[in-house]
């Protein structure tokens, strides 16, 4: 699949301004404290049983990493987080698109050390499953600077409070 | 005068030789009139009737057993599975892998209704009980050279039935049903073919054919054993011929109408079920 990719002025455009909404609206995401296990949601939309017993393997695989604190759901989160933490990244499998889209707040190379480490195990984790030869379910796996769903869909997380906000992931300008 | 068996006593009288032989005839005439009278009996049977007598077999109201499978490669490198299965009639079905570790508590619910598959799935390394489409059903069981409808029971309106012939295997006679798809793309087959005992009307041997008429894979049901009353396949085994690679499949603990709740059948209840195993 070819992708075509945001240029990376147009990219941080789209993020500085969704970002200005995230600071205006957030609410909840607690500043997690370093080495915290990264909360991670899997938005699993896919309806197989071959898809789904692939990213049962890809849930084992970061389960068995130790970096991170897994939830999953079925479909897209809809209306406001009231029942649980916000997470620092939700990774998506829609069902109609070839993609592995892992959302959050801020470019990967803006989150905090143990954050951008954690995001980077999640990536290789979903490329060496997805982006597999012999993967029965191929997908291509792509970050916010990606394409333009991965960019739009984590401002409209945040509002809700269902991703953190960018102040609780960056490492802030001396990164 | 001296006689033996090859002289004729008087005319028109035939001799012991001749007597034997014709005393042959006569029981050869008899044999070969049963059987075409047999003949005559089955294939009154049409490939449908035939196959509607399998449907038909008396099945326990509900059942458990253990199933354990095994994979085998073309290298013949093997790796297993185990499997508790709950059954309720024909319609319900659920099944949780007990080993390895790695897919254990890993389940599946299967529930027919109105000729519609409603199908589950719980992941226990997601924490999470999904919908699944009735279509994955023509895909691999686990890996297996079984798909989830091999698994389960077919509806036979899916083909049209066509009686082939009479033939033995291992001893047993069975009447050979071919069943051409109505919908291939449907069934993933455009063909199957049915080797049936008509003594207990089980199948034994199944050939299927691809979408493109080739012979795609054969199973085989080496062990029928007959449970408080109710016949059911223990052994099954099925053999892709087109990769070499084989399914073995075993029954055991089975248990007839051991009373399994009804609130097993349901998706609420996936995630539990490793718990349930007795």
């Amino acid at each position: 699949m070819n992708l075509k990719k945001l240029t990376p002025a147009l990219a941080a455009a789209c993020l500085l301004l969704l970002s200005t909404g995230v600071l205006a609206a957030a609410s909840g995401g607690l500043l997690q404290p370093p080495n915290a296990p990264v909360r991670l949601l899997i938005v699993d939309e896919t309806h197989s049983i071959q898809s789904s017993l692939q990213i049962a393997q890809f849930a084992r695989a970061i389960n068995a990493s130790g970096l991170f604190e897994l939830d999953a759901i079925a479909q897209m989160p809809s209306g406001d987080n009231v029942a649980t933490a916000s997470y620092h990244f939700i990774l998506v499998l829609p069902e109609r698109i070839d993609q592995v889209w892992i959302v959050t707040t801020d470019f990967p190379s803006k989150l905090r050390a143990d954050t951008r480490r954690a995001y980077e195990v999640l990536e290789r984790l979903a490329q060496s499953i997805y982006e597999n030869q012999q993967a029965l379910d191929r997908r291509l796996v792509a970050g916010v600077g990606d394409g333009i769903f991965p960019a739009i869909i984590p401002g409209v997380l945040a509002v809700n409070g269902w991703l953190m906000p960018a102040q609780h992931l960056s490492a802030g300008p001396a990164n | 005068m001296r006689t033996t068996e090859n002289t004729k006593h008087s005319k028109g009288v035939p001799n012991m030789k001749t007597r034997r032989w014709m005393v042959a005839a006569v029981v050869a005439l008899g044999v070969l009139g049963l059987s075409l009278a047999g003949v005559a009996a089955t294939s009154a049977l049409s490939g449908r009737q035939i196959i509607e007598k399998v449907d038909a077999v008396d099945t326990a109201d509900d059942a458990t057993m253990l199933m354990s499978m095994t994979l085998i490669n073309s290298q013949g490198e093997s790796i297993s599975r185990e499997m508790h299965t709950w059954k309720l009639g024909k319609e319900k079905t659920a099944l949780v892998f007990v080993a390895p570790e790695d897919v254990a508590g890993t389940s599946f619910l299967t529930v027919e209704m109105d000729g519609d598959d409603d199908m589950w799935l719980y992941l226990p390394s997601l924490g999470l009980t999904k919908r699944i489409d009735a279509d994955s059903k023509s895909q691999s069981f686990m890996g297996s050279d079984f798909t989830y409808d091999d698994m389960g029971d077919r509806d036979i309106d899916d083909y049209e039935y066509t009686f082939l012939r009479e033939d033995t295997i291992e001893g047993e006679h069975v009447l050979v049903v071919e069943g051409i798809a109505v919908d291939p793309q449907d069934t993933g087959y455009s063909k199957v073919v049915t080797w049936i005992r008509d003594d207990i009307w089980m199948p034994v041997m199944v050939e299927y054919y691809d979408l493109n008429g080739d012979l795609q894979k054969v199973q085989t049901n080496p062990r029928i054993e007959n449970i408080d009353g109710y016949w059911a396949v223990t052994m099954m085994q099925m053999e892709n011929v087109q990769t070499d690679h084989k399914t073995i499949v075993e029954m055991s603990q089975v248990q007839v109408n051991a009373g399994t709740p009804q609130e097993v059948f349901t998706s609420e209840a996936l995630p539990t079920l490793l718990d349930r195993v007795p």
